[in-house]
């Protein structure tokens, strides 16, 4: 059975897919990366490999992320993608008529605006994580609730409270105000929610004409209570993917299947787990600019080296 | 700022100056002028400060200021703030300020270098004057040339080592004539580089706050990046432009006069905000004009001038239908999230191209109705 492989190595998450011929599908995985991104891939492949059939081929491979390219060195990948258009792919290729993609990640945001199934225009939070999955995941924890049920909570709610959005800490201040005024926790919560949707539209959306049909993906798509919050303020339907965890991922093993000619440079499944991986940093010490480089080494040998201003060590 | 330091180094030279070779700015200028200097001040403030300090440590005891008090954004004051953190730290040394209001005292400055007699300071200043000008000309060549040929070159740093062995040799030669004939040569070995096959690639206009686009150390060498990703990337501004149509203001720039640039931005933007925001938006307005793929605009954050013109850049491109991608940069080495909406806005370019060229196809260029200038 042909199949063409897809990984998406985020600051949070990991995911990863495995598509057939057909682009359906057949095995799919998402987990924490927990600041390891090189155990978080060996993870992915490790669970993607369980679902598969006894018999297949990987035809292609394709990595994205924010982590996309230590991974493409990790498991040898045919293609190294920015995860924007990896999200705008699986998008158009799965929902016809796309025309907004709302992705709000563990890390980031992203906006993307498709038109004739074309992206043609994006937007990306900039350094700070304010109105991202990191925030919410932190009030969660400070008002003892897990993740999975903020968006349950929030729709509860029947005065949302109005939470500052422009900013993480003046955020976090602003609830912790609102609740030692005794505000129920439901509307603390959907008012969290609200503010995710304020800052996203503030921050991103200025200038851009969101258009239906819109798709909500990236983890925090999990959260009912942000989509509702998100339908409210854009009076508009929202479409919550069914495979909204994984789109990027989904995304990048699509343009495996398109892009391929020619036999995949894949390493396979068991030489990527079984691999002794690392990757490890030092400074370059001859000129003043002091590079970063990054030297990855698989089994002892030094497969790719990056990270140089003028080039030298690449 | 970029090759600047050719030009004015000779000048300076020829003024009777001892010039201490400054160090291109570097990891080390960023970190002490990120130590020194107040949080919220602009990126090209940090690094022109930490490259003083190297400047000082090399033994300069003079330290010239451009900008002194009469430039329209916080930069004018950027100079005397400098000097006296500088001061403050115990550091010792002269400061001239080179602004309209010090014109007096930089006259009597260069008077008092050539021992008083101002025959010998005028011959000098021509001179140098010269000298720098044909210099600066000519590294404007050699940036030109490399962009322009980076893109087709087949073997990848072709361009990168012509330019630097180019740059030596300009850096080196004092000489007006032996100047003359050098471009000659220049355009001779760049015009030989092995070329690919490779037809029209995307062309992508640079706009924004001067410094960030000039200066590599800041913006990433984005216009190397960009060029070894097969994509042509233009500056609005060059180092030559900007020292002598910008900062002297002595010849209108031929290509496209400040005055013309200002007319094109009057209908969307009336007035300038401090920085280069008019003519940045002029230069958007006319790469659309010129079919240009897309605008890239870098600014510091928190610059002023630029962030106030952020939204009419958007109504812009809006308008002329190009699209835009803002950058906003300031002292962060993680230079992934940067190359990740870089390489997205390239992809989005060589789609819609793509698209336009089959529309081309169905419907000729003739047959089309030519977009309304607002």
């Amino acid at each position: 059975m042909k199949c063409y492989l897809g990984i998406d190595v985020g600051s949070i998450s990991a995911k990863g897919v495995v598509i057939d011929d057909d682009r359906q599908v057949i095995s799919d995985c998402y987990l924490r990366t927990l600041g390891n991104p090189i155990a978080a891939t060996k993870d992915v492949l490790r669970n993607l490999r369980e679902n598969l059939p006894p018999r297949f081929s990987v035809r292609g491979s394709a990595t994205t992320g924010s982590a996309r390219r230590l991974a493409g060195i990790m498991i040898n990948a045919d293609i190294v993608k920015n995860e924007i258009i990896a999200h705008a792919v699986a998008a158009c290729h799965r929902y016809k008529g796309v025309q907004t993609i709302i992705e709000i990640g563990g890390q980031d945001s992203k906006l993307i605006i498709i038109r004739d199934s074309i992206p043609v225009d994006f937007a990306m939070n900039t350094v700070c994580a304010a109105g991202t999955g990191s925030f919410l995941d932190h009030q969660a924890i400070r008002l003892g609730l897990p993740i999975e049920e903020f968006g349950k909570l929030a729709l509860k709610a029947d005065n949302p409270v109005h939470i500052a959005s422009r900013c993480t800490v003046f955020a976090e201040s602003d609830m912790i105000h609102k609740t030692q005024l005794g505000i129920e926790r439901n509307d603390i919560v959907a008012g969290l929610c609200e503010a995710i949707v304020r800052n996203y539209l503030n921050v991103l959306a200025k200038g851009k004409e969101m258009k239906s049909l819109i798709l909500f993906q990236g983890g925090v798509a999990a959260n009912t209570g942000v989509k509702v919050a998100f339908e409210k303020a854009l009076g508009m339907r929202i479409e919550v993917p069914e495979y909204f965890l994984v789109m990027g991922a989904i995304g990048a093993a699509l343009l495996a299947r398109f892009q391929m000619q020619g036999p995949s440079k894949f390493i396979g499944f068991d030489r990527s787990v079984d691999q002794e991986f690392q990757s490890r940093g030092f400074e370059c010490p001859d000129c003043p600019n002091q590079c970063e480089i990054v030297e990855a080494v698989r089994d002892g040998e030094v497969v790719a080296r990056y990270g140089s201003r003028c080039g030298k060590w690449e | 700022m970029g090759n600047l330091n050719i030009a004015l180094g000779a000048l300076l030279r020829h003024l009777g100056c001892d010039v201490v070779q400054g160090q291109k700015p570097n990891k080390r200028s960023l970190e002490m002028g990120v130590r020194y200097a107040p949080e919220l001040v602009c990126l090209p403030f940090k690094v022109t400060l930490g490259d003083m300090f190297g400047a000082l440590e090399r033994g300069a005891d003079t330290l010239l200021f451009i900008g002194g008090g009469d430039w329209s954004c916080r930069y004018g004051y950027y100079g005397r703030i400098q000097c006296s953190i500088l001061r403050r730290l115990g550091y010792e040394f002269r400061s001239i300020f080179v602004g309209n209001k010090d014109i007096k005292f930089v006259a009597s400055e260069i008077l008092r270098m050539n021992s008083g007699s101002w025959t010998t300071a005028i011959k000098n200043w021509t001179r140098g004057f010269a000298v720098a000008w044909h210099k600066s000309k000519l590294v404007d060549e050699v940036e030109s040339l490399a962009r322009h040929f980076r893109p087709h070159e087949q073997n990848r740093g072709e361009c990168a080592r012509l330019s630097h062995k180019f740059l030596k040799r300009i850096d080196d030669e004092d000489r007006v004539l032996a100047l003359r004939k050098m471009k000659k040569e220049i355009r001779e070995e760049f015009c030989s580089i092995r070329r690919t096959g490779q037809p029209a690639p995307l062309r992508i206009m640079l706009v924004g706050e001067s410094y960030c686009v000039i200066e590599p150390f800041v913006n990433f060498d984005i216009i190397e990046k960009l060029g070894e990703l097969g994509v042509h990337a233009e500056p609005f501004l060059t180092a030559h432009r900007w020292l002598f149509y910008h900062a002297m203001r002595i010849n209108e720039d031929r290509g496209f006069p400040r005055k013309e640039a200002r007319a094109l931005a009057q209908p969307v933007w009336q007035y300038n905000a401090g920085g280069e925001d008019q003519l940045s938006i002029a230069y958007t307005i006319r790469a659309a004009q010129q079919g240009f793929d897309g605008v890239i605009h870098l600014m510091p954050f928190s610059c002023m001038p630029e962030t106030a013109a952020l939204p009419v850049f958007e109504r812009v491109c809006r308008l002329y239908n190009i699209p835009f991608l803002n950058i906003s940069l300031d002292e962060h080495t993680g230079v992934a999230g940067v190359y990740t909406r870089i390489e997205a806005f390239l992809d989005v370019l060589s789609q819609r191209r793509a698209r336009q060229d089959s529309v081309e196809n169905v419907y000729p260029r003739s047959q089309r109705v030519a977009i309304q200038h607002p």
